[in-house]
């Protein structure tokens, strides 16, 4: 819970910023800085708007297909790699090489390549956060304790539940981490490739916003993509907590 | 009534290292036997090949069932995400009757003090009650052996000797073949009806006693096992153990077991 003092620094916070934000649209063009009072006004008109919820049901797809493909494709070019020499020396240089090109060179290279609809918005998603999940995992199988295996080897445990007992538990924390990172990058990379790309979609509204000079719905449309995301951080970290029980008051 | 188990001629060296050079040694059953000697030379790499771990170069080992075998480790190594009853059940799914089994898994808790923590993770407990529960994990199961690796070496004084007595009533009640490696001769004593002392790289027997003393009435600072004790430190001295045979020498090979001697001399003569 919050405590006392909490609340009052929020409160302050949150005074000083709207005052200073209300100054600053007083004294720069409507372009540059709308007002609050406009700003909220469009995330109160959004929320009636049923065509709103349709372009962030589509968006909410897209994200949603990418991050599972990337998810599990990921996962296994990792174990792959973890337990094949000859596909590690193959997989893995690409795989470093993956994790440093430009997400702007996916995009245009995906323009070039695809119809442009869901799939080139899936594909730049795929291929940003495929190396960020495998990376990870990666790091959960390397760190996987042997004396463990060695133990249930010993007691004569089934090949399956060494897999469910040790080998799952072990590489999960990893996992959970990678699918953080994945996650949020998923939410910025989705916007940014239909902003780019297609005509549907949360990104796309941004894109008609700024062609209409329409600052206030920019920010209005950026606080509901804030919103959408911190919700998912927040169900991914409760799904990562029950699966971590046991790490809890120690 | 089980043979007893035969290590015979076993090799067995890493690299340069000739870890084990014709190995040989019997293993009674249904008693405890204790392998003392310093660190690095042979002990554990003779449990792990019973175990079945490592494989040996060459020579074999008679009448044993490698899946009947349980062992306590110097780490509890137990599954930090499961709990105390979850961990037995863990490598005792599929031998235990799965509808005994929670019964079964709370009355080994209970016999090593632990029934009111059968739903602590392995983080919430001590050290000595992680040991504990790797033991009872270790009797819970369904075996004939029962190796252990110095499975109290990090654990305090107190502690030990707790650990040492409540070993000595599971044994009483569940009588197992136990091959327990360790450094500390006292250690040996309170348990082993055999005592072996082995010496370093390669491995050699240099001597073999039995302990005919009862092991329940085995207690810290009794005249009898003083007294064994006595003799065993009067043997070491007249140089049947305290030879250092090791043929390379080194700082990983140092006259077997004399600081743990020495020490315990002091405290209890």
């Amino acid at each position: 819970m919050l405590k006392k003092i909490d609340k009052k620094m929020i409160v302050l916070s949150t005074t000083t910023f709207l005052i200073i934000w209300q100054i600053a649209s007083m004294v720069y063009p409507i372009v540059v800085v709308p007002s609050p009072r406009s700003v909220i006004l469009k995330v109160f008109i959004y929320l009636f708007e049923k065509e709103f919820y349709e372009d962030l049901g589509i968006t909410l797809f897209r994200g949603a297909v990418a991050y599972i493909i990337a998810l599990v494709v990921g996962i296994l070019i990792a174990f792959l790699i973890r337990y094949s020499e000859i596909l590690r020396k193959i997989i893995y240089p690409y795989l470093m090489a993956l994790q440093v090109i430009p997400r702007i060179s996916w995009i245009l290279l995906a323009m070039i390549w695809f119809p442009l609809n869901s799939t080139i918005v899936i594909f730049i998603i795929v291929v940003t956060i495929i190396p960020i999940i495998s990376l990870n995992t990666l790091d959960g199988l390397y760190n996987i304790d042997y004396s463990l295996i060695e133990m249930a080897k010993i007691f004569n445990v089934p090949k399956v539940e060494m897999v469910k007992g040790i080998i799952i538990p072990s590489i999960a924390p990893s996992i959970f981490s990678g699918m953080k990172v994945a996650l949020g990058t998923t939410w910025k990379t989705v916007v940014m490739a239909e902003l780019l790309t297609v005509q549907t979609g949360i990104g796309a509204r941004l894109s008609y916003a700024k062609a209409a000079f329409a600052t206030d719905h920019i920010m209005a449309l950026t606080f509901y993509i804030v919103i959408v995301g911190l919700i998912f951080q927040g169900l991914l970290t409760l799904l990562k907590n029950h699966f971590e029980r046991w790490k809890m008051d120690a | 009534m089980h043979k007893n188990i035969e290590i015979k001629n076993i090799e067995k060296s890493y690299g340069e290292f000739q870890i084990l050079d014709n190995f040989n040694l019997t293993i009674p059953r249904d008693k405890i036997m204790c392998i003392v000697g310093s660190s690095g030379c042979g002990k554990s790499t003779i449990l792990n090949i019973v175990s079945g771990l490592v494989k040996p170069d060459s020579g074999d080992i008679s009448n044993i069932d490698d899946k009947l075998i349980s062992y306590v480790f110097q780490e509890p190594r137990l599954l930090l995400w499961k709990s105390a009853k979850d961990n037995l059940k863990y490598v005792l799914k599929g031998k235990i009757d799965e509808k005994n089994l929670d019964e079964y898994v709370e009355d080994w808790l209970d016999n090593v003090g632990l029934s009111d923590y059968k739903d602590f993770y392995p983080r919430q407990m001590s050290g000595g009650m992680m040991q504990r529960l790797a033991l009872a994990r270790a009797f819970a199961m369904p075996s004939n052996l029962l190796l252990m690796d110095e499975p109290f070496k990090g654990l305090d004084a107190p502690l030990r000797h707790k650990m040492i007595e409540l070993l000595q009533r599971l044994w009483e009640n569940d009588k197992k073949t136990i091959i327990f490696v360790t450094h500390d001769i006292q250690e040996a004593l309170l348990i082993g009806h055999r005592v072996v002392a082995l010496s370093g790289r390669p491995a050699e027997v240099l001597d073999n006693i039995k302990l005919n003393m009862p092991i329940k009435d085995r207690k810290i600072g009794c005249t009898k096992l003083n007294r064994i004790q006595g003799t065993l430190y009067e043997l070491i001295e007249k140089g049947s153990l305290g030879v250092n045979n090791c043929k390379i020498k080194d700082k990983y090979c140092p006259p077997i077991g004399f600081d743990t001697i020495n020490k315990n001399m002091f405290n209890y003569h």
